[in-house]
Protein backbone atom coordinates (compact mmCIF):
# COMPACT_ATOMS: atom_id res chain seq x y z
CA UNK A 1 0.00 0.00 0.00
CA UNK A 2 2.79 1.93 0.83
CA UNK A 3 4.35 1.23 -2.22
CA UNK A 4 1.77 2.93 -4.24
CA UNK A 5 1.45 5.61 -2.64
CA UNK A 6 5.15 6.68 -2.75
CA UNK A 7 4.79 5.61 -6.39
CA UNK A 8 1.69 7.57 -7.01
CA UNK A 9 3.10 10.74 -5.65
CA UNK A 10 6.64 10.35 -8.05
CA UNK A 11 4.64 10.02 -11.14
CA UNK A 12 2.23 12.76 -9.78
CA UNK A 13 5.42 15.50 -9.08
CA UNK A 14 6.40 16.12 -12.28
CA UNK A 15 2.93 17.49 -13.41
CA UNK A 16 2.28 18.91 -9.69
CA UNK A 17 5.35 21.34 -10.51
CA UNK A 18 4.45 22.27 -13.60
CA UNK A 19 1.58 23.59 -12.25
CA UNK A 20 2.58 25.46 -10.12
CA UNK A 21 4.73 27.11 -12.55
CA UNK A 22 2.05 27.63 -14.95
CA UNK A 23 -1.72 28.68 -15.12
CA UNK A 24 -2.75 25.16 -16.23
CA UNK A 25 -1.70 21.48 -16.02
CA UNK A 26 -2.15 18.81 -18.37
CA UNK A 27 -2.32 15.77 -17.14
CA UNK A 28 -2.73 12.53 -18.95
CA UNK A 29 -5.45 10.05 -17.04
CA UNK A 30 -5.11 6.12 -18.19
CA UNK A 31 -8.03 3.53 -17.33
CA UNK A 32 -9.12 0.34 -18.40
CA UNK A 33 -12.85 0.04 -18.70
CA UNK A 34 -14.11 -3.10 -16.95
CA UNK A 35 -16.71 -5.20 -18.94
CA UNK A 36 -19.86 -5.14 -17.74
CA UNK A 37 -23.15 -6.98 -18.25
CA UNK A 38 -26.32 -6.18 -16.51
CA UNK A 39 -29.61 -8.24 -16.42
CA UNK A 40 -32.84 -7.57 -15.16
CA UNK A 41 -36.06 -9.74 -15.26
CA UNK A 42 -38.95 -9.95 -14.02
CA UNK A 43 -41.98 -12.50 -14.46
CA UNK A 44 -44.75 -11.93 -16.78
CA UNK A 45 -48.21 -13.21 -16.31
CA UNK A 46 -51.48 -13.23 -18.25
CA UNK A 47 -52.33 -10.11 -17.45
CA UNK A 48 -49.05 -8.58 -18.40
CA UNK A 49 -50.03 -6.43 -21.95
CA UNK A 50 -46.62 -7.80 -23.74
CA UNK A 51 -47.70 -11.48 -22.44
CA UNK A 52 -50.49 -11.21 -24.25
CA UNK A 53 -49.71 -9.30 -27.14
CA UNK A 54 -46.46 -11.55 -27.64
CA UNK A 55 -49.23 -14.17 -27.22
CA UNK A 56 -51.99 -12.47 -29.85
CA UNK A 57 -48.79 -13.21 -32.43
CA UNK A 58 -48.75 -16.82 -32.13
CA UNK A 59 -50.98 -19.36 -34.18
CA UNK A 60 -50.92 -22.74 -32.51
CA UNK A 61 -52.91 -25.88 -32.24
CA UNK A 62 -54.65 -27.70 -29.24
CA UNK A 63 -51.08 -29.92 -29.61
CA UNK A 64 -49.31 -27.14 -27.96
CA UNK A 65 -49.81 -25.17 -24.81
CA UNK A 66 -48.28 -22.17 -23.59
CA UNK A 67 -47.21 -21.85 -20.10
CA UNK A 68 -49.60 -18.82 -18.19
CA UNK A 69 -45.84 -16.72 -17.58
CA UNK A 70 -43.17 -15.37 -19.45
CA UNK A 71 -39.73 -13.78 -18.67
CA UNK A 72 -39.47 -10.10 -19.52
CA UNK A 73 -35.46 -9.39 -19.48
CA UNK A 74 -33.61 -6.43 -19.93
CA UNK A 75 -29.65 -6.42 -21.16
CA UNK A 76 -26.56 -4.52 -21.59
CA UNK A 77 -23.37 -4.48 -22.21
CA UNK A 78 -20.04 -2.34 -22.47
CA UNK A 79 -18.16 -5.58 -24.21
CA UNK A 80 -17.97 -5.77 -27.50
CA UNK A 81 -16.88 -9.94 -27.60
CA UNK A 82 -19.76 -10.60 -25.28
CA UNK A 83 -22.81 -12.58 -26.10
CA UNK A 84 -25.74 -14.28 -23.85
CA UNK A 85 -27.77 -16.72 -24.35
CA UNK A 86 -30.98 -18.27 -22.50
CA UNK A 87 -30.10 -21.86 -21.06
CA UNK A 88 -33.99 -24.15 -20.29
CA UNK A 89 -33.64 -26.79 -18.12
CA UNK A 90 -35.79 -29.76 -18.28
CA UNK A 91 -39.10 -28.85 -15.94
CA UNK A 92 -39.17 -31.15 -12.81
CA UNK A 93 -42.36 -32.04 -10.66
CA UNK A 94 -42.16 -30.56 -7.13
CA UNK A 95 -42.09 -33.94 -5.93
CA UNK A 96 -38.95 -34.51 -8.06
CA UNK A 97 -40.22 -37.55 -9.49
CA UNK A 98 -41.61 -36.30 -13.08
CA UNK A 99 -39.63 -34.55 -15.71
CA UNK A 100 -41.01 -32.78 -18.90
CA UNK A 101 -37.86 -32.90 -21.06
CA UNK A 102 -36.32 -29.54 -22.34
CA UNK A 103 -36.82 -31.31 -25.92
CA UNK A 104 -40.78 -30.48 -25.23
CA UNK A 105 -40.24 -27.08 -24.57
CA UNK A 106 -40.12 -24.31 -27.18
CA UNK A 107 -39.68 -20.54 -26.51
CA UNK A 108 -41.54 -18.04 -28.17
CA UNK A 109 -39.31 -14.72 -28.46
CA UNK A 110 -40.66 -11.55 -28.84
CA UNK A 111 -43.85 -13.13 -30.55
CA UNK A 112 -42.12 -14.77 -33.04
CA UNK A 113 -42.54 -18.32 -33.89
CA UNK A 114 -41.53 -20.92 -30.95
CA UNK A 115 -37.96 -22.40 -31.55
CA UNK A 116 -36.75 -25.64 -29.16
CA UNK A 117 -35.08 -24.70 -26.10
CA UNK A 118 -32.65 -27.44 -26.13
CA UNK A 119 -30.99 -25.11 -28.41
CA UNK A 120 -29.86 -21.68 -26.16
CA UNK A 121 -31.38 -19.30 -27.53
CA UNK A 122 -29.09 -16.07 -28.16
CA UNK A 123 -30.47 -13.22 -26.68
CA UNK A 124 -27.69 -10.56 -26.72
CA UNK A 125 -24.65 -10.89 -29.79
CA UNK A 126 -21.83 -8.27 -30.36
CA UNK A 127 -23.34 -6.00 -32.50
CA UNK A 128 -25.50 -5.27 -29.57
CA UNK A 129 -22.90 -3.49 -27.47
CA UNK A 130 -24.19 -0.50 -25.45
CA UNK A 131 -27.53 -1.03 -26.47
CA UNK A 132 -30.32 -2.16 -23.99
CA UNK A 133 -31.93 -5.24 -25.93
CA UNK A 134 -35.19 -6.01 -24.36
CA UNK A 135 -37.16 -8.98 -24.58
CA UNK A 136 -40.35 -11.04 -24.12
CA UNK A 137 -40.35 -14.55 -23.92
CA UNK A 138 -43.16 -17.33 -23.73
CA UNK A 139 -42.30 -20.61 -22.95
CA UNK A 140 -44.74 -23.18 -25.01
CA UNK A 141 -44.53 -27.34 -23.97
CA UNK A 142 -45.15 -29.37 -27.19
CA UNK A 143 -47.84 -32.03 -25.21
CA UNK A 144 -46.78 -35.63 -25.35
CA UNK A 145 -49.14 -38.68 -24.35
CA UNK A 146 -46.14 -39.30 -21.23
CA UNK A 147 -46.31 -36.06 -20.00
CA UNK A 148 -47.67 -36.32 -16.46
CA UNK A 149 -50.18 -33.93 -14.79
CA UNK A 150 -48.78 -31.79 -11.97
CA UNK A 151 -46.95 -28.84 -10.14
CA UNK A 152 -43.68 -28.56 -12.28
CA UNK A 153 -40.53 -26.19 -11.81
CA UNK A 154 -38.16 -24.10 -14.16
CA UNK A 155 -34.74 -24.00 -14.38
CA UNK A 156 -33.05 -20.96 -16.57
CA UNK A 157 -29.75 -19.22 -16.78
CA UNK A 158 -27.99 -16.83 -18.78
CA UNK A 159 -24.97 -17.88 -20.45
CA UNK A 160 -22.54 -15.33 -20.88
CA UNK A 161 -19.77 -15.79 -23.36
CA UNK A 162 -16.76 -14.44 -24.10
CA UNK A 163 -15.58 -14.78 -27.82
CA UNK A 164 -11.69 -15.65 -28.25
CA UNK B 1 -55.60 -35.96 -23.66
CA UNK B 2 -54.35 -32.35 -22.96
CA UNK B 3 -52.71 -32.29 -19.76
CA UNK B 4 -53.06 -29.07 -17.16
CA UNK B 5 -49.70 -28.21 -16.28
CA UNK B 6 -48.91 -25.42 -13.62
CA UNK B 7 -45.44 -23.80 -12.92
CA UNK B 8 -44.58 -22.92 -9.67
CA UNK B 9 -43.52 -19.23 -8.84
CA UNK B 10 -42.73 -17.19 -6.05
CA UNK B 11 -44.52 -13.74 -5.75
CA UNK B 12 -43.67 -11.91 -8.31
CA UNK B 13 -41.93 -9.47 -5.99
CA UNK B 14 -39.20 -12.37 -5.52
CA UNK B 15 -38.92 -13.00 -8.98
CA UNK B 16 -38.13 -9.51 -10.63
CA UNK B 17 -34.06 -9.37 -10.42
CA UNK B 18 -31.07 -8.36 -11.18
CA UNK B 19 -27.49 -9.67 -11.91
CA UNK B 20 -24.35 -7.39 -13.19
CA UNK B 21 -21.13 -9.58 -12.56
CA UNK B 22 -18.22 -10.02 -14.71
CA UNK B 23 -14.93 -11.87 -14.21
CA UNK B 24 -11.22 -10.54 -15.53
CA UNK B 25 -9.58 -11.36 -17.57
CA UNK B 26 -12.82 -13.46 -19.66
CA UNK B 27 -9.68 -14.67 -21.97
CA UNK B 28 -5.81 -15.98 -20.87
CA UNK B 29 -4.37 -16.90 -23.50
CA UNK B 30 -0.83 -18.33 -22.43
CA UNK B 31 2.45 -20.42 -23.40
CA UNK B 32 3.64 -23.24 -20.76
CA UNK B 33 6.36 -26.16 -20.81
CA UNK B 34 5.61 -29.73 -20.20
CA UNK B 35 5.44 -30.74 -16.73
CA UNK B 36 5.87 -27.12 -15.18
CA UNK B 37 3.22 -25.43 -13.03
CA UNK B 38 1.52 -22.30 -14.01
CA UNK B 39 -0.57 -20.24 -11.61
CA UNK B 40 -3.28 -17.55 -12.71
CA UNK B 41 -5.25 -15.32 -11.01
CA UNK B 42 -8.97 -14.23 -11.73
CA UNK B 43 -11.41 -11.73 -10.32
CA UNK B 44 -14.97 -11.70 -9.99
CA UNK B 45 -16.40 -8.70 -10.11
CA UNK B 46 -20.32 -8.34 -8.40
CA UNK B 47 -20.86 -5.03 -9.94
CA UNK B 48 -25.06 -5.45 -9.09
CA UNK B 49 -25.93 -4.21 -5.49
CA UNK B 50 -27.25 -8.37 -5.02
CA UNK B 51 -25.84 -11.07 -2.43
CA UNK B 52 -24.66 -13.43 -5.04
CA UNK B 53 -23.65 -17.40 -4.86
CA UNK B 54 -21.33 -18.37 -6.97
CA UNK B 55 -20.21 -21.88 -7.85
CA UNK B 56 -16.91 -22.39 -9.91
CA UNK B 57 -15.83 -25.43 -11.88
CA UNK B 58 -13.10 -26.33 -14.64
CA UNK B 59 -14.70 -27.58 -17.45
CA UNK B 60 -14.05 -28.83 -21.08
CA UNK B 61 -13.81 -25.72 -23.72
CA UNK B 62 -14.24 -26.23 -27.31
CA UNK B 63 -15.51 -23.31 -30.18
CA UNK B 64 -18.32 -24.17 -32.41
CA UNK B 65 -18.31 -23.37 -36.25
CA UNK B 66 -18.79 -19.77 -35.49
CA UNK B 67 -16.61 -19.43 -33.40
CA UNK B 68 -18.57 -19.64 -30.28
CA UNK B 69 -17.48 -21.20 -26.93
CA UNK B 70 -18.89 -24.15 -26.34
CA UNK B 71 -18.63 -25.27 -22.38
CA UNK B 72 -19.19 -29.08 -21.24
CA UNK B 73 -18.44 -31.22 -18.95
CA UNK B 74 -14.99 -31.81 -18.07
CA UNK B 75 -13.18 -35.22 -19.72
CA UNK B 76 -10.36 -36.38 -20.64
CA UNK B 77 -10.21 -35.95 -24.50
CA UNK B 78 -6.71 -35.13 -25.88
CA UNK B 79 -6.46 -30.99 -25.90
CA UNK B 80 -8.78 -31.04 -22.52
CA UNK B 81 -6.72 -29.91 -19.75
CA UNK B 82 -9.08 -29.33 -17.37
CA UNK B 83 -8.24 -32.67 -15.36
CA UNK B 84 -4.69 -30.78 -14.65
CA UNK B 85 -6.23 -27.57 -13.26
CA UNK B 86 -6.75 -26.74 -9.06
CA UNK B 87 -8.70 -23.58 -8.39
CA UNK B 88 -8.00 -22.39 -4.72
CA UNK B 89 -12.01 -22.41 -3.91
CA UNK B 90 -15.26 -23.45 -5.55
CA UNK B 91 -18.11 -21.40 -4.26
CA UNK B 92 -18.24 -18.65 -2.26
CA UNK B 93 -21.02 -15.36 -2.02
CA UNK B 94 -20.37 -11.79 -2.55
CA UNK B 95 -21.92 -9.07 -1.71
CA UNK B 96 -22.91 -6.01 -3.98
CA UNK B 97 -20.10 -3.91 -5.43
CA UNK B 98 -17.44 -6.26 -3.84
CA UNK B 99 -14.75 -8.37 -5.80
CA UNK B 100 -13.14 -12.12 -5.27
CA UNK B 101 -9.69 -13.57 -6.42
CA UNK B 102 -9.25 -16.77 -7.42
CA UNK B 103 -6.59 -18.46 -7.99
CA UNK B 104 -6.53 -21.32 -11.26
CA UNK B 105 -3.00 -23.70 -11.14
CA UNK B 106 -2.36 -25.63 -13.89
CA UNK B 107 0.15 -28.39 -13.76
CA UNK B 108 1.09 -28.69 -17.33
CA UNK B 109 1.23 -32.50 -18.48
CA UNK B 110 4.34 -34.16 -19.46
CA UNK B 111 4.07 -35.97 -22.38
CA UNK B 112 1.50 -33.19 -24.03
CA UNK B 113 2.18 -31.21 -27.16
CA UNK B 114 0.38 -28.54 -29.04
CA UNK B 115 -2.77 -26.97 -27.36
CA UNK B 116 -4.43 -27.22 -24.17
CA UNK B 117 -7.81 -25.49 -23.43
CA UNK B 118 -10.28 -25.49 -20.32
CA UNK B 119 -12.70 -23.37 -19.13
CA UNK B 120 -13.33 -22.07 -15.38
CA UNK B 121 -16.86 -21.08 -15.16
CA UNK B 122 -18.82 -18.99 -12.58
CA UNK B 123 -22.48 -20.52 -12.05
CA UNK B 124 -23.89 -17.53 -10.13
CA UNK B 125 -27.32 -17.30 -8.38
CA UNK B 126 -28.97 -14.69 -5.90
CA UNK B 127 -27.91 -16.30 -2.65
CA UNK B 128 -31.17 -17.32 -0.62
CA UNK B 129 -32.63 -15.03 1.76
CA UNK B 130 -32.03 -16.12 5.96
CA UNK B 131 -35.50 -15.10 6.63
CA UNK B 132 -36.46 -17.37 3.35
CA UNK B 133 -39.53 -20.12 4.09
CA UNK B 134 -39.11 -23.87 2.75
CA UNK B 135 -41.33 -23.37 0.63
CA UNK B 136 -39.13 -20.58 -1.10
CA UNK B 137 -36.35 -23.24 -1.75
CA UNK B 138 -38.56 -25.11 -4.19
CA UNK B 139 -39.25 -21.91 -6.69
CA UNK B 140 -37.82 -21.08 -9.87
CA UNK B 141 -34.51 -20.12 -10.21
CA UNK B 142 -32.58 -18.07 -12.27
CA UNK B 143 -28.87 -17.97 -12.52
CA UNK B 144 -26.00 -16.69 -14.47
CA UNK B 145 -22.96 -18.28 -15.81
CA UNK B 146 -19.59 -16.92 -17.22
CA UNK B 147 -16.66 -18.62 -18.07
CA UNK B 148 -13.10 -17.53 -18.05
CA UNK B 149 -11.35 -19.61 -21.32
CA UNK B 150 -8.06 -20.57 -21.02
CA UNK B 151 -6.39 -21.10 -24.29
CA UNK B 152 -2.65 -22.42 -23.71
CA UNK B 153 0.02 -24.52 -25.77
CA UNK B 154 3.26 -26.13 -24.92
CA UNK B 155 5.73 -23.95 -26.79
CA UNK B 156 7.11 -24.75 -30.65
CA UNK B 157 5.74 -28.69 -29.93
CA UNK B 158 2.22 -28.12 -31.88
CA UNK B 159 1.88 -28.23 -35.57
CA UNK B 160 -0.70 -26.13 -37.33
CA UNK B 161 -2.31 -26.97 -40.90
CA UNK B 162 -5.51 -25.68 -42.28
CA UNK B 163 -7.66 -27.47 -44.91
CA UNK B 164 -10.70 -25.96 -46.59
CA UNK B 165 -13.46 -28.41 -46.21
CA UNK B 166 -16.04 -26.63 -48.21
CA UNK B 167 -17.10 -23.34 -50.24
CA UNK B 168 -20.74 -22.07 -51.36
CA UNK B 169 -22.84 -18.94 -51.95
CA UNK B 170 -26.10 -18.77 -50.88
CA UNK B 171 -28.99 -18.88 -52.59
CA UNK B 172 -31.02 -16.17 -54.77
CA UNK B 173 -32.97 -14.07 -54.75
CA UNK B 174 -30.50 -11.78 -53.28
CA UNK B 175 -32.21 -8.69 -50.89
CA UNK B 176 -30.77 -6.25 -48.44
CA UNK B 177 -31.75 -9.06 -45.89
CA UNK B 178 -30.30 -11.56 -47.84
CA UNK B 179 -27.02 -9.83 -49.44
CA UNK B 180 -24.94 -12.52 -51.91
CA UNK B 181 -21.92 -13.95 -49.75
CA UNK B 182 -19.54 -16.35 -50.11
CA UNK B 183 -19.13 -19.46 -46.83
CA UNK B 184 -16.12 -21.43 -46.84
CA UNK B 185 -15.71 -24.22 -44.10
CA UNK B 186 -12.15 -24.20 -42.35
CA UNK B 187 -10.49 -27.34 -40.48
CA UNK B 188 -7.51 -27.14 -37.94
CA UNK B 189 -5.93 -30.33 -38.95
CA UNK B 190 -3.00 -29.65 -36.37
CA UNK B 191 -2.20 -30.10 -32.34
CA UNK B 192 -2.58 -26.35 -31.55
CA UNK B 193 -4.86 -23.44 -32.48
CA UNK B 194 -4.12 -20.63 -35.04
CA UNK B 195 -5.87 -17.39 -35.57
CA UNK B 196 -7.06 -17.33 -39.67
CA UNK B 197 -7.60 -14.91 -42.19
CA UNK B 198 -8.48 -14.95 -45.40
CA UNK B 199 -10.22 -13.14 -48.22
CA UNK B 200 -11.87 -14.40 -51.76
CA UNK B 201 -10.70 -13.21 -55.61
CA UNK B 202 -13.59 -13.42 -57.97
CA UNK B 203 -12.12 -13.99 -61.61
CA UNK B 204 -14.26 -13.62 -64.51
CA UNK B 205 -12.35 -14.59 -67.86
CA UNK B 206 -9.04 -15.30 -65.68
CA UNK B 207 -9.09 -11.64 -65.12
CA UNK B 208 -9.83 -9.84 -61.00
CA UNK B 209 -13.42 -8.82 -61.01
CA UNK B 210 -13.53 -8.57 -57.32
CA UNK B 211 -11.79 -9.33 -53.87
CA UNK B 212 -13.63 -9.32 -50.61
CA UNK B 213 -12.12 -10.33 -47.39
CA UNK B 214 -13.57 -12.97 -45.44
CA UNK B 215 -14.75 -12.63 -41.67
CA UNK B 216 -15.25 -14.75 -38.89
CA UNK B 217 -14.12 -12.52 -36.00
CA UNK B 218 -11.18 -13.44 -34.31
CA UNK B 219 -10.88 -16.09 -36.74
CA UNK B 220 -9.21 -18.74 -34.13
CA UNK B 221 -9.89 -22.61 -34.72
CA UNK B 222 -8.83 -25.18 -32.10
CA UNK B 223 -7.26 -28.47 -33.28
CA UNK B 224 -9.43 -30.70 -34.56
CA UNK B 225 -12.20 -27.68 -34.67
CA UNK B 226 -13.78 -26.33 -37.56
CA UNK B 227 -14.82 -22.19 -38.65
CA UNK B 228 -16.91 -20.82 -41.19
CA UNK B 229 -15.62 -17.54 -42.52
CA UNK B 230 -17.93 -15.44 -44.88
CA UNK B 231 -17.50 -12.47 -47.13
CA UNK B 232 -20.36 -10.25 -48.75
CA UNK B 233 -20.13 -9.35 -52.48
CA UNK B 234 -21.97 -5.89 -53.42
CA UNK B 235 -20.71 -6.28 -57.21
CA UNK B 236 -22.60 -9.59 -58.15
CA UNK B 237 -25.51 -8.21 -60.26
CA UNK B 238 -23.19 -7.08 -62.84
CA UNK B 239 -21.87 -10.68 -63.37
CA UNK B 240 -25.48 -12.41 -63.45
CA UNK B 241 -25.87 -15.52 -65.52
CA UNK B 242 -21.90 -15.22 -66.16
CA UNK B 243 -19.22 -17.75 -65.36
CA UNK B 244 -17.31 -17.17 -62.23
CA UNK B 245 -14.24 -18.32 -60.25
CA UNK B 246 -14.13 -17.74 -56.44
CA UNK B 247 -10.81 -18.27 -54.89
CA UNK B 248 -10.63 -18.47 -51.16
CA UNK B 249 -7.07 -17.55 -49.74
CA UNK B 250 -6.39 -18.12 -45.87
CA UNK B 251 -3.41 -17.62 -43.98
CA UNK B 252 -2.31 -18.59 -40.40
CA UNK B 253 1.10 -18.20 -39.02
CA UNK B 254 2.91 -21.42 -40.45
CA UNK B 255 0.73 -21.93 -43.62
CA UNK B 256 -1.76 -20.87 -46.01
CA UNK B 257 -4.69 -22.72 -47.71
CA UNK B 258 -6.73 -22.26 -50.46
CA UNK B 259 -9.60 -23.32 -52.11
CA UNK B 260 -10.98 -22.40 -55.67
CA UNK B 261 -14.55 -22.78 -56.72
CA UNK B 262 -16.65 -22.12 -59.98
CA UNK B 263 -20.13 -20.38 -59.64
CA UNK B 264 -22.81 -18.62 -61.80
CA UNK B 265 -25.18 -16.10 -60.29
CA UNK B 266 -28.68 -16.57 -61.48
Amino acid sequence: MNTKVILWVLLALPNLVSALESNSANVEVQADVQSSMQMQWHRLTLKDESYQKAKSKLTLDDSWMILPYGLYVELQTNDKDRNVFLHVDNLVSTNKIDTIHVDSIYISHNGKNPVPAENDLLILNPQDRGLLKTHVLLFIVKIQPYHKPGQYLANFKFINNTLP
Amino acid sequence: MKILLFILFLPLSAYAGMMSFSVSPGIVKFETVQGSVKSFDLNFINQGDNLLKVDVQVMDLKLDANGVPVISKMSKKNGQWGRFVKLDKNSFKLSGKQSKKINVTLKTPRGGYGGGYFAVVFNTSAAKSKNGNKKSKNSMTIGGQIPALFIGEISRMGTRKMQVLKGAINKAPYTEDNPFKFRFLLKNNGTTHANVVGDVLIRHNKKVVGRVRLESGSGLVFPNGERYFVATWDKFAKYANKKLQAEARFSYSGGRATKKMRFIIK
